[in-house]
C-alpha cells in the first residue's frame, strides 16, 4: 500500500497525462490544411533540424545575442527533466547512491540558480515584464519549488511527503497554465521544422535546396 | 450597438478560425522575449509594443479567454482578454501597420513559432470585419475588379509592350526579337508586377533581352499578367483565390509548362506556395521564380555574361517572401557571381536577412509610411556597412522601399533588379558569334 502523498502524486500525474492527451486529441481534431504545393526540401529534414541544429546556441540570432538567458533556459529545463526522473525513481529507490547525490545536487542547484535568474530577469526587465502575466511568474516559481524539494530529498537521501505534495501541485497545474508548453512546444517545433524544411529553407547539411530542373 | 455586433462577429470569426496550427502556436509561446530584437520595428523604436510576442499576444489572449480552462475562470491570471477588451484599432495597427510579416522572428523564435502565420490569421479576422486599411483594400479591390492591381487596361499594356518590343529590337539589333503575347503552347508564361509596365518598363526589356539571348519560347498574357496578390497581405483568402486562380487558368489555357514569376517576393510566395492550397489542387505546371530560369540559362550555357561590365561593388537584398518563406536562396547569388565582378554579401543574409520594411502590403498603407521608413533603419545600416554602390533586389516592393530608404538615410546607392544587372552583362548571340570568329581568326 502506497503512502497517501505518493498515491496522491500518482493520481495527479494520471490527471496530467489524461488532460494533456485530451488537449492533444482536441488539437488533432481541429481543421488542418494539407500543403498541396510541390515541396522544394524535405519536411522530415526540417523536423530533424528543429530538434538538433536549431537547438545549438549559435544557430539562431536570438540565442547568440542572449546567450546567457538561452543557456540558463536550457539548464533550467534539463534540471526539470532530471527532477521528473527523480520523481519516478523515488518509487523504486530504497537509498540514494552517493554519485547520484553529488551530480544530481549539482544539476538541481544549477537549475535552481538559472530558473531564479530567469525569474529575476522577468521581474526586472521592462520589456519582459510587459509580456508577463501572473501565470508566467507562478509557473517559474512552481518549477523552482519542485527543483528545491528534489534537491532537499537528494541531500536527505529520502523523499519526504512534501516532495510528493509539491509534485501534486506541479502535475495538477501543468496542463492548465503556461507549463503545458511542455507538450505544445514539441509539437510547435515539429510544425516549424516541417514547414520550413518543406520549403527548403532549413537544411541539415548547410546546402540550400534549389528547385529541380 | 455597432461595437457589440462587432464583438460578436469577432468572436464568431475566432471560433471559425481555429485551425490545428493556430491552436498549437498560441499554446506554445513562453513569453521569453528573445524574439524582440529579431524585429526591425523593435530595433528601430525599442518599444514594447513592437516585440513580436507582444503583437501576437492580442490574438493569443482571445484564444486563452474562450478556449482555456483558466482563461474562462481566472482571465487575469493567464492574461486572457475578451472581445470587449480588444481594441480593433489597436489590433489593426499592430498587425497591419507595425508588422511586415517578414518572419524574421519566426526563424529566430527560441521555441519555433511561425509568428508571421499568427499575424496573417489576425489579418484574416480583421478582413472579415472590414477593418483592412483603405489603401491595401483598394489595391486588392482593383486587382479583383480589373485583373491587376493598377487597373492597367489590355490596350494600355499592349501599347506599352509594343513600344518595349521596338526598344528591344533596337537594343539587340535584331528585328526578330519579340515580346510574344498570348502565345498558345509557349514553354514559359512570364508574369509581371503592374509597377513594371507603369513605372519600370526597363525591367521588362531586361527580361525580354534575357529570353531573347537564351532563345526561350515564352509569352506574356495581355489580360492575366499580374503576378502580385495583395489579398495575401490583406488576409482575404477569397480574393486571394480569385486573383491566383486567374493566372493558374491562364497558364493552363495557354498550355505553358512553366509559370515564371517576375522579381516579386510575395508574388512568388503566393503562386508557388499558397495558391495550390487556396485553390485546393496541385498544378500540372511548374511555378518558378524568373531567377531560377536565369540561373538555368547560365548553367546550361544558353546565356553568357561579361562580369567586367559591373565593376562597382554590388550587394544583394534578400526579399523575405522569396527567401525566408520561399526557399529561393542560392540562385540569385550564383547569378550575381557570374554577372558582377565585385559581389559583397550583407550580413546577416539569406533566411536571416533583415526586412527592408516594405513588405506586408505596407507600401500601399500611407498612414503607416513614417513608421515604415523608421523601421527600415536596420536594413539601411546593413547596406551602408557593405560599402556597395548598387543594391540588387529581386522584388519590386523592396526596390520601392529601398529607394525611399536611400533618400532618408542618404545611402548613395542605386537599386536594380537582378534581371537588369544580368541584361547589362549579357553577351548577346550576335556578339557571341563575332567574338567566336575573332578568336578563331586570332588562332588561325
Amino acid at each position: 500500500m502506497l503512502p497517501l502523498s505518493q498515491a496522491l502524486s500518482l493520481g495527479a500525474l494520471l490527471f496530467c497525462i489524461i488532460a494533456l492527451l485530451y488537449m492533444l486529441l482536441q488539437v488533432r481534431h481541429l481543421p488542418h490544411q494539407r500543403d498541396l504545393a510541390t515541396p522544394r526540401g524535405r519536411w522530415w529534414e526540417g523536423i530533424v533540424y528543429a530538434f538538433t541544429k536549431a537547438l545549438l546556441p549559435w544557430s539562431k540570432e536570438s540565442s547568440t545575442r542572449h546567450l546567457v538567458s538561452y543557456l540558463a533556459g536550457v539548464v533550467f529545463h534539463l534540471s526539470t527533466f532530471f527532477a521528473l526522473f527523480l520523481f519516478f525513481l523515488s518509487f523504486w529507490l530504497k537509498s540514494v547512491p552517493a554519485s547520484l547525490k553529488l551530480w544530481g545536487s549539482l544539476g538541481l542547484w544549477s537549475g535552481l540558480l538559472c530558473g531564479f535568474g530567469l525569474l529575476l530577469k522577468r521581474i526586472f526587465t521592462p520589456h519582459l515584464r510587459s509580456l508577463s502575466y501572473p501565470d508566467d511568474y507562478f509557473s517559474n516559481a512552481l518549477v523552482e519549488a519542485f527543483l528545491l524539494v528534489s534537491w532537499i530529498s537528494l541531500r536527505e537521501g529520502e523523499f519526504p511527503p512534501y516532495f510528493y505534495f509539491i509534485a501534486v501541485i506541479f502535475f495538477l497545474y501543468l496542463p492548465l497554465g503556461k507549463l503545458r508548453h511542455a507538450l505544445f512546444c514539441l509539437y510547435a517545433r515539429a510544425v516549424w521544422g516541417s514547414f520550413f524544411g518543406r520549403r527548403g529553407v532549413l537544411s541539415l547539411w548547410g546546402a540550400k535546396r534549389t528547385e529541380g530542373r | 450597438m455597432e461595437a457589440l455586433a462587432n464583438q460578436r462577429l469577432t468572436l464568431e470569426r475566432l471560433r471559425k478560425r481555429i485551425t490545428r496550427r493556430l491552436a498549437i502556436l498560441v499554446n506554445s509561446c513562453v513569453h521569453c522575449g528573445l524574439c524582440s530584437d529579431s524585429c526591425h520595428y523593435y530595433l528601430a523604436e525599442n518599444s514594447n509594443r513592437f516585440i513580436p510576442a507582444f503583437r501576437t499576444d492580442r490574438l493569443s489572449s482571445l484564444f486563452r479567454r474562450y478556449h482555456t480552462w483558466l482563461g474562462r475562470r481566472i482571465p487575469f491570471w493567464v492574461g486572457a482578454k475578451g472581445v470587449e477588451e480588444l481594441s480593433i484599432k489597436e489590433l489593426t495597427d499592430a498587425v497591419f501597420g507595425e508588422c511586415s510579416m517578414c518572419g524574421r522572428c519566426a526563424i529566430n523564435c527560441s521555441v519555433g513559432l511561425d509568428i508571421g502565420f499568427l499575424i496573417r490569421e489576425a489579418r484574416k479576422i480583421l478582413a472579415e470585419l472590414d477593418q483592412v486599411p483603405g489603401g491595401l483594400q483598394s489595391t486588392v479591390d482593383k486587382a479583383v475588379t480589373t485583373g491587376n492591381n493598377m487597373a492597367i487596361t489590355e490596350e494600355e499594356l499592349i501599347g506599352t509592350l509594343q513600344w518595349l518590343e521596338e526598344e528591344l529590337q533596337q537594343e539587340v539589333a535584331d528585328r526578330r526579337a519579340k515580346i510574344p503575347l498570348n502565345k498558345v503552347g509557349a514553354r514559359v508564361l512570364y508574369t509581371l508586377n503592374p509597377r513594371e509596365p507603369k513605372f519600370f518598363p526597363l525591367s521588362i526589356i531586361a527580361i525580354a533581352k534575357i529570353f531573347y539571348a537564351a532563345d526561350e519560347d515564352w509569352t506574356i498574357s495581355s489580360t492575366n499578367f499580374d503576378a502580385t496578390n495583395y489579398a495575401y497581405y490583406s488576409g482575404d483568402d477569397q480574393a486571394a483565390r480569385t486573383i491566383a486562380g486567374r493566372l493558374v487558368e491562364e497558364t493552363e489555357r495557354l498550355g505553358a509548362r512553366i509559370l515564371a514569376v517576375t522579381e516579386c517576393g510575395h508574388a512568388y510566395r503566393s503562386l508557388r506556395w499558397e495558391a495550390p492550397n487556396w485553390l485546393g489542387k496541385r498544378f500540372d505546371f511548374q511555378v518558378k521564380s524568373i531567377l531560377e530560369l536565369i540561373a538555368d540559362y547560365i548553367r546550361q550555357g544558353r546565356i553568357r555574361l561579361d562580369s567586367s561590365i559591373h565593376s562597382a561593388p554590388v550587394t544583394l537584398h534578400d526579399p523575405c517572401n522569396l527567401v525566408r518563406y520561399g526557399g529561393v536562396m542560392e540562385v540569385q547569388r550564383y547569378i550575381l557571381r557570374k554577372a558582377v565582378s565585385n559581389f559583397v554579401e550583407m550580413h546577416p543574409n539569406r533566411e536571416r536577412n533583415y526586412c527592408c520594411g516594405g513588405g506586408g502590403g505596407l507600401l500601399s498603407m500611407s498612414e503607416y509610411a513614417e513608421l515604415r521608413l523608421k523601421a527600415g533603419k536596420a536594413k539601411a545600416e546593413q547596406i551602408r556597412r557593405t560599402g556597395a554602390k548598387v543594391v540588387a533586389a529581386p522584388c519590386h516592393n523592396c526596390i520601392d522601399q529601398l529607394m525611399e530608404l536611400n533618400k532618408k538615410y542618404k545611402l548613395g546607392i542605386e537599386t536594380k533588379t537582378i534581371g537588369e544587372i544580368v541584361a547589362d552583362a549579357l553577351i548577346l548571340p550576335s556578339r557571341r558569334v563575332n567574338s567566336a570568329i575573332e578568336s578563331a581568326s586570332k588562332k588561325g
